[in-house]
């Protein structure tokens, strides 16, 4: 019997499923981002493997939106009501509303740059892995249509760069997964309205950057400068993704949610989430660095030596799981402060 | 808000039989293992042979300002201006199960339709109900609340708070008044151990 004169309250109301959707849904702001920043450095097209980072990057921007979409649909008791959201959320004031929106935004603009990236003029002349949408279409003899809508509808110079800009406020919006837990009182875990949101941002652009990085390294031809640009970019998100990490942990309070919120994440089945998750993001942060450096002081222009490819490949990947692990542990591990029992 | 309505308990009366929980259940046609509009809890604190425990009956609060409406995406809970009582529209809930994390007092439940469903304050029967009723204080035949109404130890009463306030000990209603929770139940402080078997055989006697 726990004699403590408290009351603790039932707090399994969300699992896995919604760590899933937290994660693909910042994990595909981040690719979005990522798809941006490539092309921005690619001198308008001129530099191929540039240009085949960006197609992958909008490629999982879309793939992620769409998983986080069918996750966050399956985890609600009406998924016919959560597909009519412009007309079912109406309240504004809850994050789940405004997340909905922004993740419908995302997916909007990453289904456009992927038509664009792998259709028409950026994509005719693609080969290698990022191809292979092209190729599944050609193979259905959609490729040229798919061309020329793609050609009609994207606009050209500046205008391209408008659409290009305006898709990262959603990609960045979905700074809201934080918000959404954060909005969340009772929970001292995720009561930390600038941690939390900021946590997941930097861990969801790393994750998008470390995708798109794995599958170009994985599957094509990669620039080792390119590489080594972006392997930076994901060490410094997953650098401040282990500060924001620290900032939660050290601020989680001496009330009994927030004790017993430590507890379950040094003890028990979370345990070995939480030893995972920091050795993940350790192996990356320092890993990915290290063997882009490496493939780019041993390599010509393109990286080769398939050792250092693949432990690269293995590095972003690990620090993507670890990226994933931190939502996990962050939902598994939530408490509620229970209510105290006056005069007991 | 014309009137708001809320509820009384005296810890020191209630004997933790459940049969306010009971009540609610029947009354609502609610019969899922794991889903309790009202449910009684035994508390204790220190160390045997130092016990003290108390026994609490919980439900939601109807709060003045309520989290679990802000975090609604579909706008589903609404504080009803006319009586104060918080209502859930399961025609509008979506199932996200985010007003269960929002309320501090672990009222929202869900069924194995997923829907939410919680105190109506008896506005009508059942879950979801209530939602177009008229206020409280103007239905021809109200409902009397049925965990009130069968409370053993009359340790629960429902009412306008105004009126429940004549009920409450100095004590009692100067603590609600002092409170930061803007949580519509007022509390008597708790006096003693809560083996009150006494009160219960009184209450039988009367
Ligand atoms: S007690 Fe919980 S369910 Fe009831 S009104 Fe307050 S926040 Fe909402
Ligand atoms: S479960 Fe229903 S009532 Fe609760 S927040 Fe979601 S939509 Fe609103």
């Amino acid at each position: 019997m726990d004699a403590t004169g408290l009351l603790w309250l039932e707090r399994g109301h969300w699992g896995v499923t919604t760590a899933v959707y937290l994660f693909f849904a910042a994990l595909g702001g981040g690719a979005y981002l990522t798809g941006v920043a490539a092309y921005a450095l690619s001198e308008t097209g001129k530099r191929r493997s540039h240009v085949t980072l960006a197609r992958w990057a909008f490629l999982v921007a879309l793939v992620a939106v769409s998983i986080a979409g069918i996750a966050i649909l399956s985890h609600l008791a009406d998924p016919l009501a959560g597909l009519l959201f412009p007309v079912t959320l109406t309240n504004f004031e809850s994050w789940i509303t405004r997340g909905t929106w922004i993740l419908v935004s995302l997916g909007v603009f990453a289904a456009v740059q992927t038509l664009w990236f792998c259709f028409g003029e950026l994509g005719r002349d693609s080969e290698g892995g990022s191809a292979f949408v092209r190729r599944i279409a050609g193979r259905l003899g959609l490729d040229g249509v798919a061309d020329q809508i793609a050609d009609r509808i994207r606009p050209s110079g500046s205008g391209f760069w408008v659409v290009a800009v305006l898709g990262l406020v959603p990609a960045l919006g979905t700074v809201y997964t934080g918000f959404e837990l954060a909005a969340v009182e009772t929970v001292p875990l995720w009561y930390h309205p600038t941690v939390l949101p900021g946590l997941f941002l930097a861990s969801g652009v790393a994750a998008g950057i470390a995708t798109a990085l794995a599958l170009t390294v994985a599957f094509d031809e990669a620039n080792s400068r390119l590489v080594l640009v972006f392997t930076s970019a994901v060490g410094a998100t997953l650098l401040v993704s282990v500060g924001l990490l620290w900032l939660l942990w050290t601020s989680l309070g001496n009330t009994p949610a927030g004790i017993e919120s430590a507890s379950k994440l040094t003890e028990g089945a979370l345990y070995i989430p939480v030893v995972v998750l920091l050795a993940g993001i350790v192996v990356s942060l320092v890993g990915s660095p290290l063997l882009a450096w490496i493939g780019y002081v041993r390599s010509g222009p393109v990286m080769t030596g398939w050792v250092v490819r693949v432990s690269l490949v293995v590095s972003l990947v690990v620090g993507v799981v670890a990226t994933f692990l931190i939502r996990y542990v962050v939902l598994l591990a939530a408490v509620k402060e229970p209510l105290v029992a006056v005069g007991v | 808000m014309s009137e708001q309505w809320g509820f009384y308990f005296d810890p020191n009366r209630c004997i933790g039989c459940h049969a306010c929980a009971i009540a609610c259940k029947n009354r609502h046609g609610v019969d899922e293992e794991g889903v309790d509009w009202r449910r009684v809890e035994h508390v204790e604190s220190g160390t045997f042979p130092d016990l003290t425990g108390t026994n609490i009956s919980l439900s939601c609060m109807h709060c003045a300002d309520p989290p679990c409406a802000k975090v609604c995406p579909a706008g589903a809970i609404e504080k009803r201006e006319s009586d104060g009582i918080v209502t859930v529209d399961q025609d509008a809930c979506i199932g996200c199960h985010y007003c269960g994390w929002a309320c501090p007092y672990g009222a929202p439940q869900y069924g194995s339709d997923g829907l939410m469903q919680k105190c109506n304050l008896c506005l009508d029967t059942g879950p979801g109900s209530g939602v177009d009723s008229p206020a409280k204080q103007d239905q021809e035949r109200p409902l009397k609340p049925a965990c009130a109404d069968e409370c053993v130890g009359e340790a629960l009463h429902v009412g306008p708070m105004d009126e429940l306030m004549d009920r409450a000990s100095q004590k009692a209603a100067e603590a609600f008044r002092d409170s930061d929770d803007d949580v519509n139940i007022i509390v008597e402080p708790f006096s003693g151990n809560a083996d009150r078997t006494d009160v219960a055989e009184e209450e039988t006697a009367d």
